[in-house]
């Protein structure tokens, strides 16, 4: 995904530009970590790849709304929100807040003021030797409020319009204000958690980051505090990025969703859309894996998606759901199912993984060849059509020559979904491509140009 | 059928220098054989501690106070009717009456657990088919004689750490043994078991990990797994993985499950009948059906209208106000534990509930399920406020 638009210099900006323009705009957004090898990896002989943990990410949030950013651990969403806020230090990419690229700012003082944070866990992010009044009054005494234009008598001493506003902040989260000279040890989870965010209005902020906010709470008071959320989004006219691991608080407060996977944004759609209809088979795995509390639970039947997630240090060519994904685009020459392409996509996997045991196997005769095909795709009752290229493939392997058994494969079943980085409006899959033609079930078949040549992932 | 676990009254409370506190308070409930039984509650609901004090693993401060907790085995009554006959009725025996020796050699024999941490069940320093092939050791030799050895791997803590990384004694396990190891792992669906079988638990992802800690409680073939919040730290197309693989593997082997999660969608999955836990009381329990469609505990009306529902957004969500109760003794009044926070308390909450027949096993601790809502009688708002 490329930036067309370059920043336009505020001289230039018309009122009209202002009204469609989204306060938060990020485009292409990196953050890779360089990290320090600990002496287990060293002694393990661990590759030093930078972790990428956002690697290329593009979105806008619109004034007034609810943005969700969600995704399973390690996907990047939370670096996402802390990179946006420059909480880290991006690795490319832009982050425009209201028109303005943060990074020609001088400081990011003024910034700050209009941007907020709220984190997951309400017991680390509060100092547990500060009273929750000196923590909520914090932010108003590093940033020498009131200011001038604010909306208070600035002729009266500014600490006693302090006390005044950690007081109100307090009831507007919805404590009572004479809890001001408490510690949080002395308030529950979904308490400290109303701290947290009291303390990220103190500036009056227009936007806030909400990473995880009700996480470590238990459901019931969890929606408290999604109540309460609205209710200052209303109050407030609050703009919203709220990431979250959890599809249901996600279906419930958010406008329109993001959905990260492997350091990268796979769909982006309004809620209602997204949930009744997604578009990326990773969208629709993941909304299928969630349990529901409801009786009909037991006799729904998902097939719940395969293996892990791969690396970021090392993330997948072209699209970094192939590896998982049930619906990855074979040849169009190909007599498989989608069940079996899948199974020679694995052990294609595994033979690049140099991750299949040659023990036992006779080196001298065919049989070696037929225990492979046991071991390796034990069940999968393959087309006599595809068995000759398997079969090449198993020869050389019984040989040790990994890398011969692994091009063989390659040439034969590589798919679209490798060789390009996928795009799109919605979302980044190659089914909707003009090029792959669907079935009936919704599995694509490549009908394009030949793809012997890698096509580079644009975003690396 | 009869139950394969009864319990009764069961009480644990731990002794902190912040007092007594009241963890599992006068717990009842019964599980078939060959049913998944699960218990759901928020934090400090005692779900938990309920599951350590099934097998007997509460720790300091911790103790079980009274209760009993009937196993069925006739075989095992049997044997031991003769030397302690007050752990035996007829085919069940007590698990807290039987000598430590005989509740020992019970553990990964015939109970067997799995916890949300998987991490914390292996030891780092060795490879997991070790362990496996460990864990399948000992209850051979359990089964065999019922007052041998323990596992280094069980209860696993720093100190044996040190002693196990310092006196690494893999010599322990035979042929056999590790081949068994071999086929749980691919039973719980981890690929190339052999290769995997050879590394440590560093090298396993958590979900993978999940599975072998699944594999090494079945290396037993246990007759009752205690499952506590087995999928709350995986992510959730590894948990449906995971639940796939327990619901399967509950099939096949009949074995009888207690499930304990905060995760009301978990439950719908796994769970025959379902018992409700809050501030260490069940207070209601039945058949999913029972609790999830006819809810009569004002406790889990308000936990199911509390949870965001993922297939259609409610505007707004009804939760429960206030806090769960601290369980401190001293802070605990005589009454409906939940009278605070219900909207319906009314002035004979002040009183403690008995358990409520609502219909047939459908029960609830709350006085309507015996009878209807009387406005009249509601306590006045605030009564609670100090
Ligand atoms: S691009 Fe291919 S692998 Fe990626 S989600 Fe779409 S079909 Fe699956
Ligand atoms: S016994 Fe009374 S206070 Fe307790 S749950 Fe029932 S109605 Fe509410």
């Amino acid at each position: 995904m490329s930036d067309e638009h370059g920043p336009t210099p505020v001289s230039e900006r018309t009122d009209a530009m202002a009204a469609d323009r989204p306060l938060v705009r990020v485009r292409n957004l990196q953050k890779h970590f360089d990290r320090e090898d600990s002496i287990l990896d060293r002694l393990l002989g661990d590759t030093t790849n930078p972790v990428r943990a956002v690697d290329g990410v593009s979105f806008d949030i619109r004034e007034g709304e609810t943005l969700g950013l969600v995704g399973e651990s390690g996907c990047g969403k939370s670096t996402t929100g802390e990179t946006l806020l420059r909480l880290l230090d991006p690795t490319g990419g832009k982050v425009e807040y209201d028109g303005e690229d943060l990074a020609e700012h001088e400081d990011l003082f003024s910034f700050r003021r209009r941007a907020g944070v709220v984190f997951q866990d309400p017991f680390s992010s509060l100092d547990p030797r500060m009273t929750v009044g000196a923590s909520i009054r914090q932010p108003l005494d590093i940033h020498d409020w009131p200011w001038p234009h604010s909306d208070v008598d600035t002729s009266r001493p500014k600490g006693e319009l302090r006390r005044e506003r950690v007081a109100d902040l307090m009831e507007r989260v919805g404590l009572s204000a004479d809890q001001l000279d408490r510690y949080p040890n002395e308030f529950s989870g979904g308490q400290r958690q109303r701290v947290g965010i009291a303390r990220a209005l103190a500036l009056d902020p227009e936007f806030l980051v909400l990473d995880e906010p009700t996480s470590a709470l238990d459901v019931s008071v969890q929606a408290q505090v999604l109540n309460l959320l609205e209710d200052l989004q209303d109050d407030f006219d609050l703009t919203y990025l709220f990431i979250s691991h959890d599809l249901s608080v996600i279906r419930h407060i958010c406008d329109r969703v993001a959905v990260m996977y492997l350091g990268e944004i796979v769909e982006v759609a309004p809620t209602e859309e997204l949930f009744a209809n997604p578009q990326h088979p990773y969208t629709e795995a993941l909304l299928e894996s969630v349990p529901r509390a409801s009786t009909d639970e037991r006799d729904r039947d998902i097939e719940p998606l395969t293996g892990d997630v791969p690396s970021p240090r090392n993330p997948p060519s072209g699209c970094r759901f192939r590896t998982r994904c049930p619906k990855v685009i074979p040849p169009a020459d190909l007599e498989l199912t989608q069940p079996q392409y899948r199974a020679v996509m694995d052990v294609r996997r595994r033979i690049e993984n140099r991750d299949v045991s040659l023990d036992g196997l006779d080196s001298s005769g065919g049989d070696a060849v037929e225990t492979l095909f046991d071991r390796l795709l034990e069940g999968v009752d393959l087309p006599a059509s595809e068995r000759p290229h398997l079969r090449e493939a198993f020869e050389a392997l019984v040989e040790g020559d990994f890398e011969a058994a692994a091009e063989t494969l390659r040439e034969r079943y590589a798919s679209v979904c490798e060789r390009r980085h996928p795009d799109g409006e919605r979302a980044a899959c190659h089914l909707d491509a003009d090029d792959v033609r669907l079935d009936a079930d919704g599995n694509g078949v490549w009908v394009g140009e030949e793809l012997d040549a890698p096509v580079t992932d644009t975003d690396s | 059928m009869a139950p394969k676990l009864e319990v009764e009254g069961l009480t644990t409370r731990f002794f902190t220098e912040e007092g007594q506190i009241n963890a599992v308070e006068d717990v009842s409930f019964s599980v078939e054989e060959g049913e998944v039984f699960g218990i759901v509650g928020e934090s400090g609901s005692g779900k938990s501690v309920t599951a350590l004090s099934l097998i007997d693993l509460v720790e300091r401060p911790g103790e079980i106070v009274d209760g009993a907790v009937w196993f069925r085995s006739p075989d095992l009554a049997a044997r031991i009717e003769d030397d302690t006959p007050e752990a035996v009725d007829g085919d069940y025996v007590d698990l807290q009456s039987l000598s430590e020796g005989e509740r020992r050699a019970l553990r990964g024999t015939e109970f067997s657990t799995i916890f949300q941490d998987p991490m914390s069940s292996f030891n780092p320093s060795l490879t997991v088919g070790e362990q496996i092939a460990e864990a399948v050791e000992v209850q051979r030799r359990a089964r065999a004689n019922p007052r041998s050895v323990r596992s280094r791997t069980q209860g696993y803590g720093l100190a044996k750490f040190i002693g196990d990384s310092l006196l690494p004694t893999r010599d322990f396990v035979d042929d056999a043994s590790h081949d068994r190891a071999v086929e749980l792992l691919e039973m719980v669906g981890i690929p190339d078991p052999v290769e995997r079988a050879a590394e440590y638990p560093h090298q396993f992802s958590g979900g993978m990990l999940q599975r072998a800690m699944i594999a090494q409680a079945l290396a037993g073939e246990p007759s009752v797994l205690v499952a506590d919040e087995p999928t709350t730290a995986l992510d959730v197309t590894i948990q449906a993985q995971v639940l796939d693989l327990l619901a399967e593997l509950q099939e096949d082997t009949g074995m009888t499950t207690v499930l304990i999660t905060h995760n009301l969608g978990v439950i719908a999955r796994m769970a025959d009948r379902v018992g409700v836990m809050y501030a260490g009381e069940v207070v209601e329990r039945g058949t999913l059906e029972d609790v999830f469609d006819e809810p009569a505990h004002p406790y889990t009306q308000g936990l199911l209208g509390s949870s965001p529902d993922l297939d259609g957004a409610a505007d707004r969500l009804d939760p429960i106000p206030g806090n769960v109760p601290s369980l401190v003794d001293r802070e605990m009044d005589d009454r409906c534990y939940f009278a605070d926070r219900c909207p319906k308390a009314m002035g004979e909450c002040l009183e403690k509930p008995p358990e409520f027949a609502v219909d047939g096993e459908h029960t609830a601790m709350c006085y309507l399920a015996d009878h209807d809502y009387e406005e009249a009688d509601a306590l006045e708002e605030g009564y609670f406020d100090e």
